[in-house]
């Protein structure tokens, strides 16, 4: 604040000055002319008298010749200093308003009102330093979770927007370099109450300078980084960055898993797919051959899992040596009929728009379709059958959000947004830690056993994708439980999940993993026991969610879940109790 | 030949001479103070003030406090001699005038503490 004010006091030395001398000057000159007053005595004006007329003139109010008339020499005086005392406050008012206005200042302005109010907050916050698609999304639903986030971006129309798009909450918003230090002490990096910084600019260096100066400046702050090569990623990892996300190889890895088994692609998607769509079926995506047009960080990702997969992929690149891209690419962009069909597209299941150019992508996607059409319609001249089979599996990837619409009219098997896995990944992490856990136990498990689970979810959640939510088992989130356990009675997961409307139902719910001093119970059965410290991981249907935090929260409702009869709560109530049981002894 | 420094150091220099030039004379002489100094007193010390605002420097945060209580005391020698000839009955008489000057001797050695640490300053600098 004070190099503000130094600032806007710079300015106006001058105007001031020169205010200073004009008025000086025009009540000297009234001091030194001689007037007349009523008598027709020579009369000369005192310093009082000059300044109260010269002050009344110079701010244009304009009282009349007080106290006697004036005499042509005063009048003359009079016009000079009426236009010398306007001018010189219009130009003072001029620089102060241009001071104002000037964009240095207001930069700093901003700056200064920011840092107060970063300062200020007084819960815990995430810092997310770049707001295109993926750093709004975030933003979005940490603050439909009621989580206070902090944005910083090198770009002012995206700040700017920021209070457009969520004009219910107060995010503090500064446009600065993220890959300055100064800039993140001052979005609150050091701030006791910053609980992660979220790396999520459009370039990788910067990324690996905000993952190496939280690790510096801050003690033990989360920081999850995007990085969308596998150097930075590595990186990285070497100087122990919390979490790292390569939108490309985790959509690669889920789309390998979803040829693999799709019941439990279906599990990754429903647990961290953050945009709560409606249920869908699962998708099979064909085991043919693939043929991948695009060899860029999300091609080579792609064809690298789906290769692990036993997988045949054919690769269309246009720049193969720029890329590395191996042997057999051919050399194209896939754009045009020509490039797939020596790609031999006729006999491709699958296909993956993996350029980074949207326009590329769907014109790849189209371009296909059509070729595969004219091949369907030539069989049917010929009298063949067509079958399923000759229909093509599409996935494309879409590298910005303004072109949402254009790929959901293109009907697309698969559609890979960078932004809403990167989101639902950090999403994941900040809500639900153990949902990590519990990802990569279910990877390792066979494949019925998704199957199994995916029936049992089934049966909870009719229409919408699943809720999950986690809890600690301690005093502030679960005093029932504790109390429990101090009284030295066992409480066994089941009871907990007993609905508080009629116990003799089960909440549509049911508990994916608890985490017991490092070891994983990867679900539980109803018989199971609950410790203290446990990290309990949930799974269901939102209502269920609050009644479960309802039971875990209010003695009354658990003990009518425990024993079946509605006590009373109040102590009279229970003393008038004791007293009639007594009595009857 | 820096301008910026000799029109900062004349201006100060100006209003404790001015100053000076207003308080000395016997205390309670009308005659010995002329109303037009003290005029002129006023108008330096206040343009003295504004060109010290806006310096970041401690030596010119005191400078700037120097001159403002300068200000404060010959604004005050002003109102004092305003009040007493046109708003009394008994006029400016030798009691308002000694009150008048002694005030503005307060000014005078807040001027003098000015230059002392404008002087201060020149010679750490010794440029």
């Amino acid at each position: 604040m004070n190099s503000l004010i130094f600032l806007f006091l710079k300015r106006i030395r001058l105007p001031l000055v020169l205010l200073v001398c004009c008025y000086a000057a025009v009540t000297l000159g009234f001091t030194l002319i001689p007037g007349r007053d009523a008598q027709g005595d020579v009369w000369y004006m005192s310093f009082f008298h000059a300044f109260y007329f010269v002050s009344f003139m110079g701010s244009t109010i304009g009282f009349g010749e007080i106290p006697y008339e004036f005499t042509d020499a005063q009048r003359l005086w009079t016009i000079i200093g009426i236009y010398l005392t306007v001018i010189t406050w219009i130009y003072s008012i001029g620089t102060v308003l241009a001071t104002l206005q000037d964009p240095a200042f207001r930069r700093v302005l901003k700056e200064h009102r920011f840092r107060k109010n970063v300062e200020h907050i007084r819960e815990p916050f995430f810092l997310i330093c770049g707001y295109g698609d993926t750093g709004r999304l975030l933003a979005h639903e940490l603050a439909d979770s009621d989580i206070l986030s902090v944005v910083l971006d090198i770009k002012q129309e995206r700040v700017d927007i920021l209070q457009v798009h969520e004009p219910n909450i107060e995010i503090p918003a500064l446009c600065g370099d993220a890959a300055n230090p100064r800039i993140l002490e001052t979005a609150g990096l050091t701030h006791p109450q910053c609980k992660g910084v979220i790396a999520l600019t459009d370039i990788d260096e910067v990324n690996l300078q905000i993952a190496i100066t939280a690790k510096l400046l801050s003690n033990g702050l989360q920081v999850i980084c995007r990085a969308e090569s596998k150097e930075t990623e590595v990186n990285m990892a070497s100087f122990g960055t919390s979490h790292i996300i390569n939108p490309f190889e985790i959509y690669a890895k889920r789309l390998a898993l979803s040829v693999r088994s799709s019941s439990a692609y279906l599990v990754y998607e429903w647990l961290t797919n953050p945009n709560h769509k409606l249920r869908q079926e699962p998708v099979v995506p064909p085991r043919g051959p693939w043929v991948i047009c695009g060899y860029g960080r999300f091609g080579k990702a792609v064809s690298r899992y789906l290769e692990y997969e036993g997988i045949r992929t054919t690769i269309i690149e246009a720049t193969p040596d720029v890329t590395s891209a191996p042997d057999k690419t051919i050399i194209g962009r896939g754009t045009e009929a020509v490039t797939l069909r020596e790609a031999k597209i006729h006999k491709a299941s699958a296909i993956v728009a993996a350029t980074d150019k949207d326009s590329n992508n769907l014109s790849i996607i189209l371009t296909a379709q059509d070729e595969i059409n004219k091949q369907a319609e030539a069989k049917k001249h010929a009298g063949a059958t067509v079958t399923v089979r000759d229909r093509l599996f599409t996935v494309a990837r879409q590298n910005s959000n303004r072109n949402k619409e254009v790929f959901k009219a293109a009907k697309l098997d698969f559609i890979m947004q960078p932004a809403s896995i990167i989101a639902g990944e950090i999403l994941s992490i900040i809500k639900t830690p153990l949902l990590a856990n519990f990802l990569i136990l279910a990877r390792r498990e066979k494949k019925g056993w998704a199957n199994i689970l995916i029936s049992r979810i089934s049966g909870f959640v009719t229409d919408q994708v699943p809720d999950t939510w986690m809890l600690v088992v301690c005093e502030q989130e679960t005093p029932t439980i504790m109390m429990e356990l101090n009284n030295n009675r066992r409480v066994k997961v089941g009871e907990i999940l007993k609905d508080p409307r009629d116990r003799n139902r089960h909440l549509n719910c049911m508990v994916l993993l608890i985490c017991r001093n490092g070891n994983d119970y990867l679900i539980p059965d109803d018989s199971m026991e609950i410790i203290a410290n446990d990290q309990l991981l949930f799974c269901g249907s939102s209502d269920s969610k609050k009644f479960l935090l309802w039971t875990v929260d209010n003695y009354n409702i658990y003990n009518y879940i425990r024993t079946g009869i509605e006590q009373p709560g109040g102590y009279i109530w229970n003393w008038m109790k004791n007293r009639f049981k007594e009595a009857k002894e | 030949m820096n301008h910026e420094k000799v029109i900062f150091a004349f201006f100060i220099v100006l209003a404790l001479t001015l100053n000076f030039g207003f308080f000395v004379g016997d205390l309670s002489n009308p005659d010995q103070h002329h109303v037009y100094e003290l005029f002129a007193a006023i108008v330096i010390n206040l343009i003295a003030t504004i060109i010290k605002l806006g310096d970041r420097t401690h030596i010119g945060a005191v400078l700037l406090a120097t001159s403002l209580v300068a200000d404060l005391h010959l604004l005050g020698a002003a109102i004092i001699w305003g009040i007493a000839e046109h708003m009394t009955d008994t006029g400016v008489t030798p009691d308002v005038i000694s009150t008048i000057v002694s005030v503005s001797g307060g000014a005078l050695v807040a001027n003098i503490t000015s230059v002392v640490l404008l002087v201060i300053e020149t010679v750490i600098v010794r440029r």
